[in-house]
């Protein structure tokens, strides 16, 4: 931590009162616009799952050109002009094209996708920033610009009413697997019986004069928010297992983990070197991984991580982005301190649906369907083209969606080489999602 | 050419681990219970109007050493105080803890404080103060890898050369901070405000204001750079 910052951060509480109560009142919305998603969730997971690389056997991609879509290619580059008005993409001085029309048609017997509680992310056009190395622009998912026609979509059930005994299970089974003996764990869960507290929100809204169609839906979301807050939590000496409603485990070691000196864990192991480290840990925690072909990835963020690429396409994009394994090591000894287990344990498969080619995504978000604030300049250079999935707890629908990373002539700080928005849409068309109840972002 | 991998040292702070893991810290949770806040807010708001007593008469209950002084505070202002917390720690039940801290602290301060005209702040400020101690004191991880990220941006504010660990240097750069901030408009003060004294999330701001993600990223991006100028003009070294 910078201790300037630190100081400046707490030295601010002084700041002129003023300054401190004019902020506190709500101001008048500077657009009426609906801004998209924006709950916190909106910046982790925007943030979180980009730019994971892959090892070294698969080929690295230029951004795709879609020759298949009438849109124009992505992989033309032109530079963004500045924006004085605090935008980094170029304002397109032309009216914004139509969407391109398209036809899914042979798919009508799908069901269309409805949210509910949390709502999934993406979709919403610009929004994001992201610092980025240059090499996290050569490096794509298993994706890697294949065209599929159709990709699966899950339902979470991660905002429905805990399934204890299973979490207490996965948990006991994960302890089992590190040698823990059951009898030497406590567990517990952060499960309440929320009935008295939410008749008792209920009859103050209706107090405070909620209709009552805002009360059951307030409710409705309180319920599915707390539900997908539940954790099971396991502890003995040394380690802590934290599990959430996703499935997603932490273990925690708070003596953490002699590591061989023959690998390189530091902060300065080359990609080389960290993925011989990241092979070696996926083998000695094969078992609890449970992967039958584990392949080192890179993160942005916290650690470094393994992935089941074991299957078809689409199991292994699916799986590059949902059923994977990070690692975490002390600063100090570079000994391993944490590992994280992210699961499809929650996920039911709701169907294949088709999606938009990377152009016609592009072209989706180039249109006039987005507004200013979100729509892709026509002019934008594409850097990079991602297909995502977001699992996170309370996370509903599970889905693909496209992230294009746009260059921005905002000079990176520290040792990052390049600052790009990040644009991201769904990849199932909008005909299957019910947009009543997605923060999606999109207007006329 | 091979690319030096960085680790989570530098990159840690906005882990998607750490979020994920943070069932007691999501905004859409404050989110949730702010609207029900609001709900009640209409309700009690015409109480509020007629029976709200004045800050000026609150100091001088405090003056008087009238424990009704603290009833009144949190009357009127403990809904504020919690959110002020449990923005910044996080916990709906620590934000309890720092409200009734704060009372404390304002009973022990006023006299010889004697904020009639800015009441809010005096006891907003109190409340941040614990808050960001508790964060630290607690080593919570979760919202200390949150203090760590805004003391990293705030870091960006100052001059190299500038160390803000002397008093009078710091109390100069406070009053300098003062001065570029009303220099800003009305928006652009109350998002800096936001993100670095309220401590709320770029989402969160950008739900306030209306704006996208990225245009309240920009704008702090470019409060910091030109709040680094403004202060090396000033003159401020060590």
């Amino acid at each position: 931590m910078n201790d300037n910052g630190k100081n400046l951060l707490e030295k601010i509480t002084d700041l002129d009162p003023e300054l401190i109560t004019g902020a506190e009142k709500k101001p008048r919305r500077i657009s009426n616009l609906f801004i998209g998603i924006t709950s916190g969730m909106a910046t982790l997971a925007a943030a979180a799952l980009i730019a994971v690389a892959i090892n070294h056997n698969l080929p690295t991609k230029p951004p795709i050109v879609d020759t298949n879509s009438s849109a124009p290619s992505s992989g033309e580059s032109s530079d963004s002009a500045t924006d004085s008005n605090n935008s980094s993409t170029s304002t397109s001085q032309e009216p914004a094209s139509d969407p391109p029309q398209l036809d899914f048609s042979e798919y009508s017997y799908l069901p269309v996708i409805s949210f509910k509680g949390r709502v999934t992310l993406g979709g919403k056009g610009g929004g994001t920033l992201e610092s980025l190395y240059s090499s996290e622009l050569e490096i794509s998912s298993p994706w890697n610009g294949a065209d599929l026609k159709t990709m699966p979509v899950y339902m979470s059930g991660s905002t429905e009413t805990p399934d204890l005994d299973r979490m207490y299970a996965r948990v006991k089974e994960i302890a089992a697997v590190l040698g823990i003996p059951e009898n030497s764990l406590t567990i517990t869960d952060s499960y309440e019986d929320l009935t008295s507290s939410i008749e008792q929100q209920r009859k103050l809204a209706k107090e405070a004069g909620a209709t009552p169609e805002e009360i059951e839906a307030l409710v409705d979301r309180m319920l599915r928010y707390m539900n997908s807050m539940t954790y099971v939590e396991a502890e003995t000496e040394g380690i802590s297992i934290h599990l959430n409603s996703a499935y997603a485990a932490q273990i925690l070691f708070s003596d953490p983990v002699e590591l061989p000196e023959v690998y390189n864990f530091t902060s300065n192991a080359t990609t080389a070197e960290r993925d011989e480290a990241l092979s070696y840990l996926a083998e000695k925690y094969k078992e609890l991984t449970g992967y039958a072909d584990p392949m080192p990835g890179q993160s942005r963020f916290y650690g470094d991580y393994v992935y089941e690429a074991d299957g078809e396409l689409k199991e292994q994009i699916v799986n590059y982005w949902i059923n994977t394994t990070h690692f975490s090591f002390t600063e100090s000894s570079d000994n391993l301190d944490v590992i994280w287990i992210y699961s499809d344990s929650a996920l039911e498969k709701l169907d294949d649906y088709p999606i938009l080619t990377a152009g016609q995504a592009e072209a989706m978000l180039k249109s006039n369907k987005y507004d200013d604030d979100n729509r892709m300049p026509a002019d934008a250079k594409i850097l990079k083209t991602e297909m995502v999935y977001y699992n996170m707890a309370g996370s509903t629908a599970v889905m693909p969606y496209y992230e294009f990373y746009v260059a921005t002539d905002i000079e990176p700080d520290g040792n990052y080489d390049v600052i790009c928005e990040v644009y991201s849409i769904a990849a199932v068309p909008e005909e299957f999602i019910d947009m009543e109840t997605t923060d999606y972002g999109v207007r006329a | 050419m091979e690319q030096t991998a960085e680790r989570s040292a530098a990159r840690s702070l906005n882990s998607f681990h750490e979020r994920a893991f943070s069932e007691n810290e999501s905004s859409q949770f404050i989110d949730i219970f702010s609207e029900l806040d609001e709900y009640i807010s209409l309700h009690e708001s015409h109480e509020r109007t007629t029976a709200a007593m004045e800050d000026s008469k609150i100091v001088e209950l405090y003056f008087k050493r009238d424990e009704n002084a603290i009833r009144q505070t949190q009357r009127k202002f403990g809904k504020r105080i919690r959110n002020i917390s449990r923005n910044i720690t996080g916990s709906a039940l620590t934000a309890e803890e720092v409200e009734n801290d704060t009372y404390l602290r304002a009973w022990e301060n006023i006299p010889p404080a004697e904020p009639a005209s800015y009441l809010f702040a005096f006891l907003a400020r109190i409340t941040r103060n614990i808050s960001i101690s508790l964060c630290r004191e607690r080593s919570s991880l979760k919202r200390n890898a949150v203090l760590v990220e805004l003391s990293d941006e705030m870091a960006q504010c100052l001059p190299s050369s500038c160390n803000i660990e002397e008093e009078a240097e710091a109390d100069n750069v406070l009053e300098l901070i003062n001065k570029f901030l009303f220099s800003k408009t009305e928006d652009k003060r109350n998002i800096f405000m936001r993100r670095y004294w309220y401590l709320d999330s770029v989402s969160d701001i950008a739900k306030r204001f209306g704006l996208s993600e990225s245009n309240v990223k920009t704008t702090l991006f470019r409060l910091r750079e030109e709040l680094r100028k403004y202060l090396a003009e000033q003159g401020i070294t060590v």
